[in-house]
């Protein structure tokens, strides 16, 4: 009868229950908010959900499911013991995400991950009117007045880098930033940047409709050229070399974006190209977004910078709305009003979202008019110039 | 240099570069265009002599004989129901399009002289 009773409590002194802290309830707590967030308001769900089971995952005490592999330490020296072949000898092997984890920490899934979205994206409504490029450039105010507000927070430059990026709206950009110049904020900068990049359709209309009249709003922009299969090949190419010789820190994210859309277009490779889109893609997501998800235990997102940083988050994805609109206005006014200032927002590299949302603002004005190819041009402008923004950062601030 | 100074600097370079870079990049882009442009109106300059001796042609097969053409279009039509011309009675002959570009005529007729 004993050993019944001593193995219950042994099972109750081992589980969860007993070793459970306040603060990993609440974590608990907030993964099921974002979980019915993917599920129910399917908010970006192919991220918010991965991510938010990641969170709840690592945040079950007991589960070691991020802990790092331990290994055997010479007592005398306190150095790790190693084995024949110089690797050091094992204690315990690490949890699964603590592995998964190391594709974000050397930067591995980023880039595949825009890999899939090159191949993904169509450039020709950005070479038929490559003066939206400029739009995806001033959506970019966010990410630099974010910069300024966090470094008067008492951020570190590093740090104040990774958290305006998150005015990009471009999560793999983010992770890849963060992962580099301040992997102790990681959890909190992907959280906060695929929430807000779920949440497009709800900050920026008010923010569109703020800053434009109801006659830009029905600006009509006619029909794009064609672009020749011709254009399409050689733009990646152009860009890859150009860009990369500008910004070389920006190579991984950029070569990759570019190397996908090559695949695209190429039209030789069809294979690799689906391949890239679909499966390349989808498993990749699963990883970064459970591991993502992983970072975000207790012990470090309960803080208050934390709080910090997801306002300034919002704060800098506003700000970036607002320079694309002021742009789009003041490229409306130079054009004589031939370009709806609505395009502008979609300069955050949401993609295809953003762009999605000026065609709704703009509908609801004039039902007739549509918008949307024009805006997937400051669309895919908005991924190139968080990456540009990106690359800039890491060449000021990134490991010398 | 305070915080606030220090990082409006850094703002306002990182910000002039992104634009700059971007700015770089429609050059690119428009003058990508203008060479593809002007390689084609090359490629279109060597057409056109094709394309007059498709219309020269043309002319030609519309000034034929009625008759010869009708006798054509008969045979045509027989053998391609597979019935003797004498069973067919053709009593009418128009042209249905006469909108179509002589590219797409040129293209129909190379595919038919590839046939026969």
């Amino acid at each position: 009868m004993d050993m019944v009773v001593n193995t219950f409590v042994q099972l109750y002194k081992d589980s969860g229950f007993i070793n459970i802290t306040y603060k990993q309830v609440i974590m608990i707590a907030i993964a099921c908010v974002l979980l019915f967030l993917a599920i129910v308001k399917e908010y970006e769900p192919l991220l918010l959900l991965p991510i938010a089971f990641g969170m709840l995952l690592v945040n079950l005490p007991g589960s070691n499911i991020m802990a790092p592999p331990q290994y055997v330490v010479d007592p005398a020296t306190g150095l790790a013991v190693l084995d024949e072949l110089g690797r050091p000898v094992v204690k315990q092997i690490g949890g699964l995400f603590w592995y998964l984890y190391q594709g974000v920490e050397l930067d591995i899934y980023p880039p595949l991950i825009f890999l899939g979205v090159g191949a993904m994206t169509d450039f020709g409504p950005l070479l038929a009117n490559p003066s939206s490029l400029l739009l995806g450039a001033a959506a970019q105010l966010g990410v630099f007045t974010t910069f300024i507000g966090a470094r008067l927070l008492n951020f570190t430059n590093q740090q104040a880098s990774a958290i305006g990026i998150i005015g990009g709206a471009d999560g793999p950009t983010a992770i890849y930033l963060a992962s580099k110049l301040a992997p102790e904020l990681i959890g909190p900068i992907a959280v906060a940047a695929y929430s807000y990049m779920a949440l497009v359709p709800i900050i920026q209309p008010p923010i569109m409709r703020a800053l434009t009249t109801p006659e830009e709003r029905k600006i009509r922009m006619g029909s794009i050229r064609t672009v020749s299969k011709k254009e399409k090949i050689i733009f990646p190419i152009v860009v890859t070399i150009l860009v990369v010789l500008i910004l070389p820190s920006v190579a991984p994210l950029l070569g990759c974006l570019m190397l996908g859309n090559l695949f695209r277009e190429s039209g030789v490779v069809d294979r690799l190209s689906d391949t890239a889109q679909n499966a390349l893609i989808n498993i990749i997501t699963i990883f970064l977004g459970l591991t993502v998800g992983a970072t975000a235990n207790a012990e470090v997102f309960i803080q208050p910078q934390t709080l910090m940083i997801i306002a300034l988050g919002l704060f800098a994805f506003s700000l970036s709305t607002v320079g694309g609109v002021l742009l789009g206005k003041l490229m409306c006014k130079i054009t004589k009003g031939k370009i709806n200032p609505l395009i502008g927002s979609a300069g955050v590299s949401a993609v295809p979202m953003a762009a999605r949302v000026s065609q709704v603002v703009g509908q609801q004005e004039d039902p007739g008019n549509f918008l949307l190819m024009h805006a997937m041009g400051p669309n895919v402008a908005g991924v190139i110039g968080t990456a540009v923004a990106a690359g800039v950062f890491l060449a000021m601030f990134g490991p010398k | 240099m305070s915080v606030l100074a220090e990082s409006l600097w850094t703002t306002l370079i990182c910000f002039t570069i992104v634009f700059l870079v971007l700015i770089v990049l429609i050059f690119i882009m428009k003058f990508q265009h203008y060479v593809i442009e002007k390689i084609n109106s090359i490629g279109a300059k060597k057409k056109p002599s094709q394309a007059t001796a498709v219309e020269t042609a043309q002319t030609t097969y519309n000034a034929e004989e009625d008759e010869e053409l009708v006798a054509v279009i008969t045979a045509a039509i027989a053998a391609a129901l597979g019935r003797p011309a004498s069973s067919l009675v053709v009593k009418s002959i128009k042209m249905v399009d006469t909108a179509n570009p002589s590219w797409a005529d040129a293209g129909r007729r190379e595919q038919i002289d590839s046939r026969f």
